[in-house]
């Protein structure tokens, strides 16, 4: 069997135990490393700052957390009703009501450094200059793996998906992130763009260490018994199991352009969707939505995972990274 | 600390066209723990309809099993949504995953004499579970019970016995023709506290009643249960904020019950 990606090399990290291996290396390329014992990741917005669950499920066991976004300034967000259910799916317009970054660093860092699971957190800025100043301020704090970008949130006015539709733009934010840190970055891109793969083109030449993708599917639902917009923000981001097939396609797509590991989410509710999204060439995946619909959903994937690869005869999870994937599999045949 | 577990229908009752009362066998520990005013996420188990719903806890009882205990939940389940309809035709020994308890519930302080519990609409499940534990600690009980018409209400006879019942139906087809909130001034004197599960109209009109009032005594405080829809329950998604005093909340996790002098109202 080939191996796809060769970022994690098998005598260089300790905890690889019995069973399938499921680390994967998110930032081959960085110094400051982000290496996970197993591929299966909270989605930002979904999993509050990791704290919340704790009780639930074990979040030490997950892969890593990414945080909900974090702004430079609090925020309020978005009004309401923020959330409406929709065909296998559901609508946000939370608009990133958080603390701001500084509220987050009193509170949360400091448990984070005692966590064996890496914290990810996820940066949303309103100006290429703002992500820069957020980047330079977590550079050090002790408790954060990495950072996420959200050059993709369709929820806020300033900001947010602006980003991550320009190319240009996007690349701006990715080297000014690059040069305010060196903390590992991912990019979180949006799916509400013609051409995905040339943003994503533009954000690994500017220094990203990987991409996630996708953000939530720009949407809207109308109540017609008031014959208004259902959410408060009129629009929202679509999640949820109706997404999947479209997240599939553009990891798939991403995968097969660029060489930076992929973190494939979008509607992931079971170990059969995360090998779907594995299978068209990501290195990771994040679970979402699913959290809200099964507290354990991420615990059961993870399980699952590591029972299916045993009995397919896998020795690694980075085995099947980009199976159904022609570019993908090339690009492996030609490194070996 | 919620708990993610199975629960077994044990029975469903149609009490009402629209409404099944639905009994579930759940762990002791979970039936032991819950809080009138705290709610359960049933999950769907599958993906459309994709998120859990809310359930107030109608009433908790545990039980000597052999070999230990068990306990169980009632629900007041709305027969007529998207979601509801799976656990209304749900048969004995059907499993649903459910996520709860969940929220803060109402507190009852230990030096309460007297309650006026008010409950509008669905509202009168959770006043039910509220009703039977401050009865059981010895507090007088009444309860206001408002509904748009008679064949809306919920029987008298499920519930508690020992709590007189006063009745306000829209139309005035059984009771008081009008609101609840148009009774309330007769036991401001009367009460320690009022609890109320009921819409936001509600609230305006029972604040300005109590504004209203040029007695004696102090106002009793009102601890009162919001709704807003909710994705998660655990206060993470940021769904279901409501407007206080002291900033956003969430109903999910820092409520559902919150004092009403606290609470922003449109």
């Amino acid at each position: 069997m080939t191996q796809v990606t060769s970022g994690v090399q098998d005598t260089a990290i300790p905890g690889g135990g019995a069973g399938p291996d499921l680390r994967v290396d998110l930032a081959p390329h960085n110094a400051r490393e982000l290496i996970l014992r197993n591929p299966i990741l909270a989605a930002s917005g979904t999993f509050g700052y990791g704290t919340e669950y704790s009780g639930l499920l074990d979040v030490q066991a997950l892969g890593a957390i990414v945080s909900k976004g974090v702004t430079y300034r609090r925020r309020r967000g978005a009004p309401m009703p923020r959330i409406a259910e929709t065909p296998a799916g559901m609508l946000n317009a939370i608009g990133l009501q958080n603390p701001g970054i500084k509220g987050v660093i009193a509170k949360y860092p400091p448990i984070w450094s005692r966590w064996a699971v890496p914290v990810i957190v996820n940066l949303a800025g309103d100006s290429v200059a703002e992500f820069a100043e957020m980047a330079a301020i977590l550079d050090e704090v002790t408790g954060v793996a990495g950072l996420e970008l959200n050059v993709s949130c369709p929820n806020v006015a300033a900001g947010g998906m602006f980003f991550g539709c320009d190319p240009d733009l996007a690349a701006e934010v990715t080297a000014a992130v690059r040069a305010a840190t060196s903390l590992p970055v991912i990019v979180k891109l949006t799916p509400n763009v013609t051409d995905i793969v040339t943003i994503a083109r533009a954000v690994v030449d500017a220094g990203a260490d990987s991409l996630s993708l996708i953000n939530t599917l720009l949407g809207m639902a109308i109540d017609t018994h008031r014959r208004r917009p259902v959410l408060g923000n009129l629009m929202g981001g679509l999640s949820g199991p109706a997404t999947k097939p479209i997240a599939v396609r553009m990891v798939y797509q991403v995968a097969g352009a660029v060489e930076v590991p992929i973190i494939g989410l979008g509607g992931i509710a079971t170990l059969e969707d995360a090998l779907e999204f594995f299978m068209a060439g990501a290195t990771a995946v994040q679970v979402g939505t699913a959290t809200f619909a099964n507290p354990v959903a991420m615990p059961t994937i993870l399980d699952g995972l590591s029972q299916w690869l045993a009995r397919e005869g896998f020795s690694s999870v980075r085995e099947i990274i980009g199976l159904a994937n022609e570019r993908v599999l090339a690009r492996a045949a030609e490194a070996q | 600390m919620p708990q993610q577990f199975i629960a077994r229908v044990v029975h469903a009752d149609p009490v009402l066209p629209a409404n099944t009362i639905v009994r579930l066998a759940v762990p002791a520990g979970v039936a032991a723990a819950a809080v009138p005013g705290q709610f359960l996420m049933l999950q769907s188990g599958g993906r459309d309809p994709l998120l859990p719903r809310p359930y107030s806890i109608m009433r908790a009882t545990r039980a000597a099993r052999e070999g230990g205990e068990e306990g169980t939940l009632d629900l007041l389940v709305f027969t007529g949504g998207r979601g509801g309809n799976h656990l209304a035709e749900a048969r004995a020994g059907d499993p649903f995953p459910i996520l709860g308890p969940l929220g803060n519930g109402y507190a009852i302080d230990g030096r309460m004499r007297r309650a006026l519990l008010i409950a509008v609409g669905h509202g009168i499940a959770p006043i039910i579970a509220l009703a039977e534990s401050a009865l059981a600690r010895g507090v007088e009980v009444v309860m206001l019970v408002g509904a748009p018409t008679a064949a809306s209400l919920l029987p008298l006879p499920l519930l508690p016995e020992e709590a007189e019942i006063i009745v306000a139906t829209a139309d005035g087809s059984r009771g008081h023709h009008g609101a609840v909130t148009d009774l309330v001034a007769n036991y401001i004197e009367w009460t320690d506290a009022i609890y109320a599960y009921a819409p936001e109209t509600t609230y305006v009109a029972l604040r300005e009643t109590l504004r209203g009032y040029r007695g004696a005594r102090a106002i009793p405080p009102v601890q009162a249960a919001m709704e807003r829809s909710m994705a998660c329950g655990m206060g993470v998604c940021l769904g279901c904020v409501v407007e206080t005093t002291s900033g956003l909340k969430t109903v999910c996790r820092d409520g559902p019950i919150f004092p009403l002098d606290a609470l922003v109202l449109g």
